[in-house]
């Protein structure tokens, strides 16, 4: 339960013909954590015949499905016939594809259209039919916006073979220029000078008519076309709506074929041979040997090969059902190595019990559980988070018990009275730090011993607990507790700075004051329950303040207490929730917890959706 | 109400010491939440590290509290 799932490592080595067949199987069998093969001395495996095909459906499939907006959800696993399969995914791509093509043309049409339209009412301000812009070989045309109100004068200056019309638009002027062709390298001159820019009315060119006839005409057009690109909409979404459910079924189906097609690329070959590497947990081991002997007609050797020390051994964490939804904390922190504890174990009684005593209250632990609970029902997705708080939520109602608290009133005398006794929450708060830091400090002590004899682990963790005694001892004989010569405490101090110095060098000795931090840090079980409490309380005489001032102020007063618990509630699932994880990850894990491990992914298995 | 001198001086050192730690946290936080979403935003996994590393300048409050309440105690 502390230590992740044990696992063995599996040598397999056959035919290729066997290689479909055991690639199948242990895709069935969904326990192996193939290990890649790396291209030395032999090549890697190729992958199996369907790859080509099974991947370029796919690809269409999936096309389609971004086409039809759908995105795969909880598709069911059904087997399908691959030729049919092909078949149809053919004839669905046509039909969609019709459908596509047919809308991206009228799309296509109906910006041009607009486009049409906006040339044509620049036209329009100047009472100019597009026949005007054609091209010709004689008359060079300009359109656009001119910034100088001389230029009339300016062209004149150089011949009066033009004609200019002009008009004031959005302040600025709008004109057209027509001038023989012969004189336009002076005109561009001259145009440049007035710092003119160009309008392009190209796009309506081959239009003939009045302006705004055009136009009309035009508004027409587009309007049909919206109600065409309407209807083939809508058939899109009923292609969407009749194909969802099998485009949805296939994708998975060829997602996991194609995972299977691909397998043996993380295989070794020669030419007539495959070998392939997987972890596997130790309990699976027979089983999978077994059943890919059999599948192979006994024409496979396989070997069992020794862990290597140094070895990156997937992690697959090892808990009973409660305690595996507090997996979700663990894996959000980092995996465990294969050789460390796995805390989940602890800390799935240590965060709900700080929850509690953090938030505790009866009414407030109702309402969050009742909370978690629907939220759960809507998103199953994070179960695992929502269960925690669950098991979160009801600490809080037996905390509240203790306090003898129920939205923030105290209807009956608890055994700790929060609003008058933050020193003993202090106490209580502090004793909680001091003993998980140590029981850290304690398991960190064990796996150094494991991975690095004892001496190393004295130095390295043993240290910190020494140093607290010597602490400990010093204050007791300062104070005259007990009649204990000072020297006893300094001689235990330098014996543990000593010790930190040989186990962590320079680092360590700079840490000192973190093991007084990290103790003092767990005071935050008092600050952040106070916090609680004490809204509570506020928000209740605010409320009892307004009750007392008249009937009419009666729903004024609801509605504050509404207001101000709902708020309280929702600072108490953050903050409370957020400073146990801090606690353990911070204070708790630094003391035992690397992480670092590599996720078991076992060949065949679907990848879990998380929360986040 | 007259107050001595002295538990007047140690409430406002109680007072002071909440105050400046939260100061101190809010600072620190201001730059630790603006780090902490940029990095959500490229890789959403860093959520969980991100998450604390929020709540560690909290401390210096908390500690804050701590003092105020022992020196609350002397009065």
């Amino acid at each position: 339960m502390l230590k992740p799932e044990r696992m063995s490592k599996l040598f397999v080595l056959g035919p290729k013909s066997k290689l479909e067949k055991v690639v199948s199987k242990l895709q069935e069998l969904k326990v192996a954590h193939i290990i890649e093969h790396k291209k030395d001395e032999f090549d890697l495996c190729a992958p199996l015949k369907s790859f080509d095909k099974v991947s370029s459906l796919l690809v269409q499939i999936r096309s389609i499905m971004s086409h039809l907006n759908i995105s795969s959800a909880n598709p069911k696993p059904i087997e399908f016939n691959f030729n049919k399969l092909e078949k149809n995914i053919n004839e669905i791509r046509e039909e969609v594809n019709k459908v596509i093509d047919e809308t991206k043309n009228t799309e296509d049409e109906i910006s041009l259209l607009s486009n049409q339209k906006e040339a044509l009412k620049q036209m329009a301000l100047l009472n100019l039919s597009p026949e005007y812009f054609q091209k010709s070989n004689y008359i060079k045309s300009y359109f656009g916006y001119i910034n100088d109100p001389n230029i009339k004068e300016k062209l004149e200056n150089i011949t009066d073979r033009f004609e200019i019309k002009a008009v004031q638009h959005n302040k600025r002027t709008l004109a057209a220029l027509f001038v023989d062709s012969k004189l336009s390298d002076q005109f561009d001159k001259i145009l440049a000078d007035a710092s003119f820019s160009d309008i392009d009315i190209s796009i309506a060119n081959e239009l003939k008519g009045a302006p705004n006839e055009l136009i009309e005409k035009i508004s027409k057009k587009q309007e049909k076309l919206e109600t065409n690109l309407k209807i083939q909409n809508n058939k899109l979404k009923k292609l969407s709506d009749k194909h969802f459910r099998h485009l949805i079924d296939a994708e998975r189906f060829l997602s996991v074929e194609a995972e299977k097609a691909q397998a043996p690329l993380s295989f070794g070959s020669t030419r007539e041979t495959f070998f392939m590497r997987c972890y596997l947990p130790e309990a699976d081991m027979e089983k999978v040997k077994n059943e890919i002997a059999k599948v192979a007609g006994n024409k496979l050797h396989i070997v069992e090969e020794p862990l290597g020390e140094e070895e990156e051994i997937p992690v697959k964490l090892n808990n009973p059902r409660y305690i595996k939804e507090f997996e979700f904390f663990t894996n959000l922190y980092n995996l465990p190595k294969y050789n460390e504890f796995d805390p989940t174990f602890l800390m799935a009684f240590t965060f709900p019990l700080f929850f509690g005593f953090m938030l505790g209250d009866v009414g407030y632990g109702l309402v969050t559980f009742a909370l978690f609970y629907w939220l759960k029902k809507k998103f199953p997705v994070g179960k695992n988070f929502f269960n925690i708080l669950m098991a979160a939520s009801v600490s809080a109602i037996l905390f509240g018990f203790i306090y003898g608290e129920v939205f923030g009133y105290e209807p009956w005398h608890g055994l700790i009275i929060r609003t008058h006794s933050a020193n003993t929450l202090m106490l209580i708060s502090i004793i909680a730090g001091v003993v998980q830091v140590n029981f850290g400090l304690i398991l960190g002590f064990i796996s150094e011993y494991k991975h690095h004899g004892f001496l190393k682990a004295a130095y390295e963790k043993l240290s910190w607990i020494l140093l607290q005694i010597s602490a400990v001892a010093l204050y007791a004989s300062y104070a005259n507790i007990i009649n204990l010569p000072v020297f006893a405490g300094y001689t235990l101090l330098a014996l543990s700075i000593f010790m930190l110095y040989k186990g962590e060098g320079y680092m360590g000795l700079m840490e000192i004051p973190t093991i007084l931090t990290h103790i003092v840090s767990y005071a935050r079980l008092m600050a952040v329950g106070l916090a609680s409490v004490f809204i509570a309380v506020m928000v209740n005489d605010f409320a009892t303040f307004l009750f007392h001032k008249g009937i009419l102020f009666i729903p004024l007063a609801l509605i504050a207490l509404i207001i101000g618990h709902l708020f309280n509630i929702a600072l108490g699932i953050l903050s409370p929730s957020l400073h146990s994880i801090r606690l353990h990850y911070v204070e708790f894990f630094t003391k035992f917890y690397k992480g670092g491990g590599i996720e078991y992914l076992p060949f065949g298995a679907e990848k879990q959706k998380s929360i986040l | 109400m007259v107050v001595e001198i002295g538990s007047g001086l140690l409430g406002v050192g109680a007072g002071l010491a909440i105050g400046l730690g939260a100061i101190g946290t809010g600072l620190a936080q201001q730059q630790a939440i603006a780090a902490v979403f940029g990095g959500i935003v490229e890789d959403p996994k860093q959520f969980g590290k991100g998450l604390f590393f929020i709540v560690l300048p909290e401390t210096l409050v908390i500690f804050g509290l701590v003092i105020a309440i022992m020196l609350m105690g002397r009065m």
